[in-house]
């Protein structure tokens, strides 16, 4: 059975994205500073402050799906950076030491911000930054928050925030503008809510929009929260597949399995996946990876709200906390299946996977596939490897639901 | 009795016994273990303080001990985690660490946070604690939060000991502890000032013994030693003076291939080294800030925010102050913040005019030939002018 590959949604975030990066560029002639973040880290303060802000996690992705990650991870590998490192940030500093960009690369920035949310790498990755760029590097620790953060945890990140506040009026040479921040924070937290939103609508049977179309729409929610472009981008987005969904229309018609995604995507081959467990009437409807940018903020405790959001992204929690999440996206998803992502270059995503498929198995009854690859170094990924591993899967899916 | 009078005596005791004990720390604990009535709780490296453990009257033994394949740990944990997460893992499905009534891990990096999550469920036991230290060290912010979790840290421990732990306790253990720092530093100065009284395999079991004995013993040990060292010379002449550096030495074989190589290791910065016994804890005002204020000042470490490339300078000093003809820097293999900090050290290396070799270690011995013959031909490089 050949099932046609799933239609394309009319709002897209290129133009959007290409325009913000076009900016970005001509920041410095524009007499605007130019700041590059890990793909967790509170920007808001930035925002507020009207810094221009780029993410080379998102330029690594980029540079992935073009196809151009390679070259790149080779580069920083020659400079001594081992290529058991995670390969965005191979990635990144292959193309700072080339000069060579898909897609026409960053500009220079004038300092550093990161936090180790998602992982203790981003700290030493942005510290070679700063010594190459000679460039001031603010990095916000985020203790791991377990099952939750502890009271201790999120004052000492407060007075992080409050720190980088400080950084940021001793930089710029002005002082703080505690309303532009409130109003930022408002701002973001209405895109998170109608991020929350958009990927909500997966749940539709069948479903209208998929973790794959999460994943492309995902690129403003990461790089341009808290501007206003961005929440009507996502009113836009919701709306479109509302309307969709009063049609019945399919992101995958004859949709037979709901799959689930767990991890980052294998952005150096992206389609692959996708393409195969369609050819089974296999739709992945959603992922905690996109989720993981629909959190809420509050703009009566900016600080405070920021701290808590930001230590309790899915790889700074628990083991426990994972499942849990896991198990809610797949209870309210109807997942008949989920696909783990185990990813070479992405430890604390990646380590403790094993254990959690066993847990969510264990309480769905929902059985699962883990898959080994890498996020953009395409010598860690076998297409004959995975695309068996994945058939085998769906066939017993089938077997399954024939049963 | 009277024979270990005899300095010759007394060195070979005392070295024999540390020996001994760090060649087998499991066993040994097995043995000791029944003999005492004390809880143990194991300690992931690096940094839990472990003072607090032992005024709880439990004691603590650091898990620094590496094995070769780890086929049960693979099965719960995908393969690109270091050897010493993956050993640990092995060892404890193994039933080696079976003589651990609890388990301490120190919040260090993803892969021993990712271990103290599949710990709760692969071994499960009465108790599992992550300290959760914080990677920045420089602010008063971190401070305040490191103190707040050492609190944490003393009551979790209080109420698995069911016994309160007084200040008085705590700083009881730091005196213990603090004298052990400061043997094993004199230890380390000796070598320093006459390199190969004790080789590279010796003095590691000199500190790793320490990771199972109670310190009281280790202390004792320790002093016999180096009133029997005084007497002893050792010539030197003709070798190099090596620098090892890296976070933690795997297996002792690299120190035996660096010294059949014509090289003497005049000191490093490893945990199973000088970095464990490294600063002393200060007077404060009270003990859960003295311990705070040596970890906060420690010896620069790749796991923390290192601004100014802290650690690659401090490693360059350090080659510079031992008057090292070379650095033998040890990467183990997916330990991510060495490897990121490495073009740094490389950097600092050349400029300094210190000439320096990368080894990659793991667990697995098997490429010890091949090893021999790079450490070789780099002793051989640094000779030929």
């Amino acid at each position: 059975m050949t099932v046609p590959p799933p239609a394309r949604l009319l709002v897209n975030p290129r133009g959007l994205m290409a325009a913000y990066y076009a900016e970005a560029r001509q920041a410095r002639e524009n007499g605007i500073p130019v700041a590059w973040l890990t793909g967790m880290a509170p920007v808001e303060p930035l925002r507020a402050m009207g810094v221009a802000v780029v993410y080379p996690e998102n330029h690594a992705a980029m540079c992935g799906a073009r196809r151009a990650s390679l070259e790149l991870c080779e580069a920083a590998e020659m400079r001594g950076y081992s290529a058991d490192l995670c390969s965005y940030a191979r990635c990144s500093l292959g193309s700072i030491f080339m000069e060579e960009s898909p897609v026409e690369g960053l500009p220079r920035p004038d300092f550093l911000l990161s936090a180790s949310n998602f992982c203790i790498t981003v700290t030493k990755w942005y510290e070679a930054l700063s010594r190459h760029f000679g460039v001031p590097h603010i990095h916000i620790d985020t203790p791991f928050a377990g099952d939750a953060p502890t009271p201790a945890a999120i004052t000492y990140v407060v007075e992080q925030l409050e720190d980088l506040i400080g950084f940021l009026e001793r930089f710029l040479g002005r002082p703080f503008d505690h309303d532009r921040l409130r109003e930022t924070v408002a701002q973001a937290d209405k895109a998170g809510a109608l991020w929350h939103d958009v990927l909500q609508t997966g749940r539709a049977i069948p479903a209208p929009f998929t973790a794959f179309d999460g994943f492309s729409h995902m690129a403003p929610m990461v790089a341009m929260r808290g501007l206003e472009s961005t929440e009507s981008y996502y009113a836009r987005l919701y709306a479109e597949v509302q309307q969709r969904i009063a049609l019945k229309d399919a992101a995958l018609p004859g949709e037979r399995f709901r799959l689930f995604w767990g991890g980052i995507p294998i952005w150096c081959s992206l389609k692959s996946i996708p393409d195969l467990v369609n050819r089974y009437g296999g739709c992945f409807v959603a992922s905690e990876y996109a989720n993981s940018w629909a959190f809420r903020l509050s703009q009566e405790r900016p600080l405070e709200s920021m701290a808590s959001a930001y230590m309790t992204v899915i790889t700074n929690l628990s083991l426990e906390r994972r499942a849990s999440i896991w198990q809610t996206l797949i209870e309210e998803f109807a997942v008949d299946g989920f696909v783990m992502h185990s990813n070479r270059s992405c430890r604390p995503g990646s380590l403790m996977q094993y254990e959690l498929k066993a847990l969510v198995e264990g309480r769905t009854g929902v059985p699962g596939v883990i898959i080994d690859a890498d996020m953009v170094d395409p010598r860690a990924y076998s297409d004959t490897q995975v695309s068996t591993r994945v058939e085998t899967f769906m066939r017993n899916l089938r077997a399954s639901k024939r049963a | 009795m009277t024979g270990l009078l005899n300095p010759k005596v007394l060195f070979d005791a005392s070295l024999g016994r540390l020996v001994q004990v760090a060649g087998d720390p499991y066993s040994w604990l097995r043995k000791w273990k029944a003999t005492s009535e004390r809880r143990v709780a194991g300690c992931l490296p690096m940094y839990v303080p472990e003072e607090i453990v032992h005024a709880a009257g439990v004691l603590p033994v650091v898990l620094a001990s590496s094995v070769g394949t780890t086929p049960l740990a693979d099965s719960r944990m995908p393969t690109f985690a270091c050897s010493l997460v993956r050993s640990n893992l092995e060892l404890a499905l193994r039933g080696a660490l079976d003589s651990l009534d609890g388990i301490i891990f120190p919040y260090l990096c993803d892969a021993t946070q990712s271990l103290h999550e599949i710990w709760k469920t692969a071994c499960p036991g009465p108790f599992v604690h992550h300290v959760v230290l914080p990677s920045r060290l420089e602010t008063p912010a971190a401070r305040t939060y490191l103190l707040e979790e050492l609190r944490r840290f003393r009551a979790a421990l209080e109420g698995w000991s069911s016994r309160e732990i007084s200040d008085r306790a705590v700083w009881d253990s730091i005196d213990l502890y603090n004298a052990n720092r400061w043997l094993l530093q004199r230890l380390y100065a000796s070598r320093r000032t006459s390199p190969g009284l004790l080789n590279g395999r010796e003095m590691m079991a000199a500190v790793m013994a320490g990771f199972v004995m109670p310190k009281e013993d280790h202390n004792q040990l320790l002093g016999q030693l180096l009133d029997a060292m005084e007497q002893r010379r050792h010539d030197t002449a003709g070798k190099l003076r090596i620098v090892v550096s890296g976070l933690l030495a795997p297996n002792p074989g690299v120190l035996d291939l660096i010294e059949q190589a014509g090289g003497v290791i005049v000191d490093d910065d490893l945990f199973n080294g000088a970095r464990y016994f490294a600063g002393h804890a200060p007077h404060a005002p009270g003990p859960l800030e003295s311990l705070a204020s040596r970890f906060l000042n420690m010896m620069p470490c790749t796991t923390k925010h290192n601004p100014e490339s802290g650690w690659a300078n401090h490693v360059v000093g350090m080659a510079r102050g031992a008057q090292a003809d070379g650095v033998i820097f040890l990467l183990m293999k997916y330990c991510d913040t060495l490897a990121f900090d490495y073009p740094a050290l490389q950097d600092g290396l050349d400029r300094a005019g210190i000439r320096h070799l990368l080894v990659e270690t793991d667990q697995d011995v098997s490429g010890m030939a091949q090893l021999h013959t790079r450490i070789e031909a780099f002793l051989e490089m640094i000779r030929s002018p």
